[in-house]
């Protein structure tokens, strides 16, 4: 096995790493800021990337254009989705899980329903490749790293530095203090909403042009997002990070000397997670 | 309390009635599958019962199903036999599983239970040798003649659903209101308080899993012989997410709830003359809309429309 | 919590007192088995419980009530004193299932029990009533009741009087003092300083998590360390 072939495994890791960590951020932001399980997540990712389909390939718009606006479209789904159907639950445990599944099994057969089954693609917007040393690389894949990583610093720097960014680290930690502080926790949790639904959607965009894009993709990312969470550690964006590139070698390894039977790792992984080290890699018990 | 056992011995007398007035196979097959869901809902609303989400119940019946089919197709027993061994293979599963993980606190439990499901079907899809992969098993013979009562037609299924789910609203109803079920419902009140008046609580939360999970094997193995077929598609996370939508609908709080979410549930899509597709849509928004206008479920309709003074 | 140590003898009362936050309540879920200790040893009557489960320590005769009202909240008075008579039942898993002769004997047994223990707590005429319509006074007390449940050796109590006015309080002390005298043993932790002064026999002080004093309420009252760590919160009167 050459060099070339390992960094062809890496970059290959790297970029579905950085898909999972944008995916899982945003679903660890939501259950650490809102404590919510939120299975309707992968739904955005889903929108994101059809959202996406539509602007570049029916209408014709920019690629960069399409992610920028999906994104927004997404942030906004999210606010309508937050205060239509979780805020009413916020504080029950059990019934916001169930209407979280309600909604994933709703957009998903709506997307169903107005989309069909069959895949739709989108056009790369970096086609082409680059060869060094033996070494073949798609530039879309790297365009892609590069873009979530340039998100993923935005979204790390918005919540150690910008003033919403830490109002919504004081409300993880801890709610009632932080009300009693003056911070509005409902503006914390839709502003939460918007971000994180808008990184799913960003994630959907940014695979759209490398990947199918059909209704089913919802459930399909979400599950992901659990396993990365998981591992990583519920609440933490430094486990989202970890947790997601940690995944996404273990798949892009996994896939290409086991084979299909990767699947089956993650969510052993999860098991022995849970078991040993519920809080996972990074979160507090 | 009455009430409630008159409507679900009229219930059951209906369905004992039916065919003697249509034996309309469609509709015969509509209310075995419905029967076996109902098996099925209420092993998980005995879990429930004791606080703990179970996202992975479709895994139980899928070890049902599959040891069922093996036991019969290679091991050579009778139907008779493998069917109630079925249920006890998935109960010892969810002993062995369910004695390291009930111990972990809320979500965390209902996302391994949903991981261990996956890991289930994952298996079954890889192992085509034993279990028939992706495909499935097929030709899963018929339970073998029973007196003289031969398993050729859907009628004789149906009369054997039928004492299946008899035989389980009755075990059902006695746990609920013996000393058992009066403890499975204060561990979901206060496990704390339980524990501190004595109540050993993962003893009592794992017999609840695995009576829950050994009503899930007989349904999953019924399936299998009903169907002649099974296959890892009948075991998904939807399946899990459905037993449950079951209970929520229809209400957790009797042993009716879970048999009047499944009846309604299949019922709408039925009346409405609805492809397929619209199911997930269908179950979604009467889901949703329980929850923010019923949350205790139909079955607490009445009491919701009489109790507008006395609450 | 580091360096607490303390003996308590048969049918006293033991009063637990301290600042917020100098870990009464932790210490009493390390005694009752909620909380492991990272070292050191519990006897109770001669037995080493250290790391038994709490279920286990309340089979020993060990029971404890909460500083937020735990109580099986929509369930009657009655049932959530049926129940808290778990380990009384003599009867075995499947008496309980197919309700046998012998578990109907249990019953009957458990209902009286429950009917006495609320006529002690004065609670009979609610016992129809669901726990969580109580008044918060009578929550309090369904608390106690449910603790004293299978006839308990030994009863933590925490911060029993909270929300009590001092009717009701005189009332609760005077039966907290029957119990005693009934032969049963007790820990109170209280913030009403005249109650417990007056209930004890003797005091132990915890602050920052250590045992800064022990002694007669007499000796605890006058000694220095003990007005310091309250000085400013509390007056002991």
């Amino acid at each position: 096995m050459s060099a070339a072939f390992f960094i062809q495994v890496f970059i290959n890791g790297l970029m579905l790493g950085m898909t999972y960590v944008l995916i899982a951020s945003g679903f660890s932001l939501i259950y650490g800021i809102m404590r919510l399980l939120n299975f309707a997540h992968g739904e955005f990712y889903m929108l994101g990337a059809f959202a996406t389909y539509l602007l570049a390939e029916r209408l014709g718009l920019n690629y960069f254009t399409s992610l920028a606006l999906s994104m927004i479209i997404m942030a906004i789904l999210g606010v309508l989705v937050y205060r239509l159907f979780f805020r009413p639950f916020r504080d029950q445990h059990d019934p916001s899980l169930v209407i979280a599944l309600g909604l994933a099994m709703l957009i998903g057969g709506l997307a169903l329903l107005i989309f069909g089954e069959k895949d739709c693609s989108v056009s790369p917007a970096f086609p082409g490749i680059i060869q060094f040393g033996g070494v073949t690389l798609s530039l879309e894949r790297i365009a892609v790293i590069v873009m979530a990583i340039i998100l993923m610093v935005a979204l790390s720097l918005y919540i150690k530095y910008a003033k919403m960014g830490q109002a919504m680290r004081a409300v993880a930690q801890d709610r009632e203090a932080a009300a009693l502080q003056g911070i509005g926790v409902d503006a914390t949790f839709t502003l939460c909403m918007a971000i994180s639904s808008a990184l799913a959607g960003a994630a959907g965009a940014l695979l759209a042009p490398l990947f199918f894009v059909n209704p089913f993709l919802g459930m399909h990312a979400v599950l992901k997002a659990l396993v990365v969470v998981v591992i990583g550690g519920l609440g933490s964006i430094p486990g989202a990070i970890a947790g997601g590139l940690l995944l996404g070698f273990v798949e892009s390894i996994g896939n290409t000397f086991l084979g299909d039977v990767t699947e089956i790792l993650g969510f052993v992984l999860i098991m022995l997670v849970l078991l040993f080290r519920p809080q996972g890699l990074f979160g507090h018990g | 309390m009455v009430k409630k056992k008159l409507s679900s011995w009229s219930f059951f007398l209906i369905i004992f009635v039916f065919p003697f007035l249509s034996q309309d196979p469609y509709v015969l097959n509509i209310l075995i599958t419905t029967g076996i869901w109902t098996v099925a809902a209420w092993g998980v609303r005995l879990i429930m019962s004791t606080g703990q989400l179970t996202l992975g119940h479709a895994a139980y019946m899928a070890i049902g199903a599959y040891s069922s089919a093996l036991l019969v197709m290679k091991g050579g027993l009778s139907f008779w036999i493998a069917f109630p061994l079925a249920g006890i293979i998935s109960a010892i599963v969810a002993l062995l599983i369910g004695y390291p993980t009930l111990r972990i606190k809320g979500v965390y439990f209902s996302i391994i239970t949903f991981a261990f499901a996956e890991i289930i079907r994952l298996i079954i899809i890889h192992w085509p040798s034993l279990l028939g992969g992706y495909g499935g098993l097929a030709k899963i013979p018929a339970p073998d003649p029973f007196l003289t009562i031969r398993f050729t037609s859907r009628l004789p299924y149906y009369y054997l659903l039928l004492a299946l789910a008899i035989v389980t609203y009755v075990v059902m109803v006695r746990i609920d209101q013996s000393r058992l079920g009066k403890i499975f419902s204060s561990i979901h009140e206060s496990d704390t308080l339980a524990e501190s008046i004595g109540i050993n609580i993962m003893k009592y939360k794992i017999i609840a899993f695995c009576i829950g999970c050994f009503f899930a094997g007989l349904s999953g193995s019924f399936y299998a012989h009903y169907f002649n077929f099974t296959s890892p598609e009948f075991f998904t996370i939807w399946q899990s997410i459905y037993c449950l939508i079951f209970v929520l609908v229809g209400g957790g709080g009797s042993v009716f709830g879970p048999l009047l979410g499944s009846f309604f549930l299949t019922l709408i899509p039925e009346i409405l003359r609805v492809a397929k597709e619209y199911e997930p849509i269908i179950y979604a928004v009467i889901l949703i809309l329980i929850m923010f206008l019923l949350p205790g479920g139909l079955i607490s309709l009445p009491m919701r429309l009489r109790g507008k003074k006395s609450f | 919590m580091s360096e607490v140590s303390f003996e308590l003898e048969a049918g006293t009362i033991l009063g637990l007192i301290g600042p917020n936050g100098a870990g009464k309540t932790t210490l009493y879920n390390i005694i009752s088995g909620f909380l492991p200790p990272t070292s050191g040893r519990i006897y109770f009557r001669g037995e080493d419980i250290t790391g038994l489960r709490p279920d286990q320590i309340a089979q020993k005769g060990l029971r404890r009530t909460f500083q937020t009202t735990n109580l099986f909240k929509n369930k009657t008075v009655l049932e959530n004193l049926i129940i808290a008579h778990h380990l009384q039942v003599r009867a075995n898993f499947w008496d309980l299932l197919i309700n046998s002769a012998r578990a109907k004997v249990s019953e009957s047994k458990i209902h009286q029990s429950s009917l006495d223990i609320l006529q002690f707590m004065g609670l009979t005429s609610m016992k129809d009533e669901l726990a969580k319509n109580l008044p918060h006074g009578h929550q309090r007390a369904l608390g106690v009741a449910i603790a004293l449940a299978a006839s308990p050796q030994l009863l933590l109590l925490d911060e029993p009087l909270t929300g009590m006015n001092a009717e009701e309080s005189a009332q609760f002390i005077k039966l907290l003092r029957t119990l005693r005298d009934q032969g049963l043993t007790l820990i109170v932790v209280e913030h009403d300083m005249k109650a417990i002064m007056g209930l004890s026999q003797r005091i132990v002080v915890l602050n920052y998590g250590r045992k800064i004093a022990e002694g007669s309420p007499q000796e605890i009252q006058n000694n220095p360390q003990v007005i310091e760590a309250y000085l400013g919160s509390e007056r002991i009167i």
